[in-house]
């Protein structure tokens, strides 16, 4: 468990508290741009959902209820929606899906090895690595593109019909794997 | 045969659909167990994949710069008596207000329109999580009443414009507004003929209720309009999202 966990931290933040504001923001910072920049492949623009979420997330527009579930799943969907939202206006992704490959795994070394979620990582990369490439795509041109279901149909040259049970399905065999593997959470 | 909205799951969570079209299929939500449960079962199945971000260091820089932009944010003012009693929910007879008349046409024309005027805007934001109103009182000068542009009777609003000593604020209050999505806001404009002023913003409790009371920076600007639309970013130079609510004033 963390110490100052991070429901409580947000609470102290909502309530103006700067130091609460800034400790979460050091704990999130790495990952949130991190996953930012997979979305958007371009630095500039990562740090412009950097800025976003964590501004709306000080001044209140973005609330956070607890009941609703973990704190760093919620701060990883709004930062994925405004990345995607982020891709679109500036339909960066036409030129990108060029050099993208159709695996979800990147043959880049990351440089730095000591990160914090590196166990999770090489635990989901492993699962997604047993994934068929099909599989892989889907959920690659689904989440991490937030592509439409009719594009999602043109580029895997499927029914649209059939889109959201691939997804599912995809899904579903991703974290039967990593049951399988017996991952740890991320957040304390 | 599945009812045609099951289909729209993945464009929902995705946020490929309109504005119109997300408010149809969250109603389709509450009525479709099956659909709630996919959604669900999705928003957990994805949790872990953020996690296959390769680690990628930001600019040095970025930390100070998101902290000195997020502390800049505006400063909230003192609210005056009258308005506590806005907070603490006293009742109030409210004058007759007639529903605005103008077209929707002309609203959305004059917003779309819209000049880059970028005014200082101090706002004190509050939740209003029930049917909170305003106590009556002399500083009172006029009450708006906004009406939705789709003709959707569920959704009203109202701003009274305030005068105390040598301030004037305008207090908002709006009622049955659709849901928004994560990261999307109501946000509230004052315009004069084409040029739009942010007065504002806020997000809408479970009910769709909420409130704002807005500092009137800029009295020589004669307001005709007050609109509420739906943004991504809070307080644009002009409207970009679509406009729910306008009255004239």
């Amino acid at each position: 468990m963390v110490e100052n966990n991070d429901a409580v931290l947000y609470e102290r933040l909502a309530a103006k508290d700067k130091q609460a504001f800034e400790t979460l923001y050091d704990r999130y910072e790495k990952l949130l741009f991190s996953f930012a920049f997979k979305i958007t492949k371009d630095r500039g623009l990562a740090e412009e959902v950097m800025q976003d979420v964590f501004v709306k997330l000080w001044n209140g527009t973005h609330a956070f209820d607890s009941s609703k579930g973990k704190f760093s799943s919620w701060l990883l969907t709004i930062t994925r929606n405004k990345a995607i939202d982020m891709i679109r206006k500036y339909a960066k992704h036409e030129h990108v899906e060029l050099m993208d490959k159709d695996s979800l795994i990147s043959d880049e070394k990351p440089v730095d090895k000591a990160v914090e979620w590196k166990e999770d990582r090489e635990m989901i990369q492993s699962a997604v690595s047993k994934l068929n490439t099909e599989q892989q795509k889907v959920i690659d041109l689904f989440y991490f593109k937030g592509f439409s279901q009719q594009k999602i149909s043109e580029k895997c040259g499927v029914p649209l019909g059939t889109v959201k049970g691939r997804i599912r399905l995809a899904l579903k065999h991703l974290r039967e794997t990593l049951e399988k593997g017996g991952r740890s959470d991320y957040e304390a | 045969m599945k009812p045609e909205q099951c289909h729209h799951l993945i464009d929902y969570f995705n946020g490929t659909m309109t504005n119109e079209e997300s408010a149809e299929f969250e109603r389709h939500l509450q009525e479709c167990s099956e659909c709630r449960e996919e959604l669900a079962e999705i928003r957990t199945l994805t949790e872990d994949l953020p996690y296959l971000s390769d680690p990628a260091e930001p600019s040095p820089g970025l930390r100070n710069r998101i902290l000195e932009a997020a502390y800049e944010e505006s400063h909230p003012v003192e609210a005056p008596p009258e308005l506590e009693a806005f907070k603490n929910k006293k009742s109030l007879n409210e004058p007759e207000i007639k529903k605005s008349k103008r077209s929707q046409t002309l609203i959305v024309g004059g917003l779309a329109a819209g000049l880059v005027l970028s005014l200082a805007a101090n706002v004190i934001q509050m939740s209003d999580d029930k049917d909170g109103q305003l106590v009556q009182s002399e500083v009172l000068e006029r009450k708006v009443a906004l009406a939705s542009v789709e003709g959707n009777e569920t959704s009203s609003a109202n701003a009274s414009f305030l005068k105390e000593k040598d301030d004037q604020f305008m207090v908002l209050q709006a009622d049955g507004l659709p849901e928004i999505k994560d990261g999307e806001l109501y946000q509230v404009w004052l315009i004069q003929g084409e040029k739009p002023v942010p007065a504002g913003y806020f997000t809408p409790d479970e009910k769709g209720n909420g409130a704002l009371v807005y500092k009137v920076t800029d009295e020589d600007l004669d307001w005709d309009t007050v609109a509420i639309t739906v943004e991504n970013e809070p307080n644009l130079s002009a409207p970009k999202g679509k406009v729910v609510l306008a009255g004239k004033i």
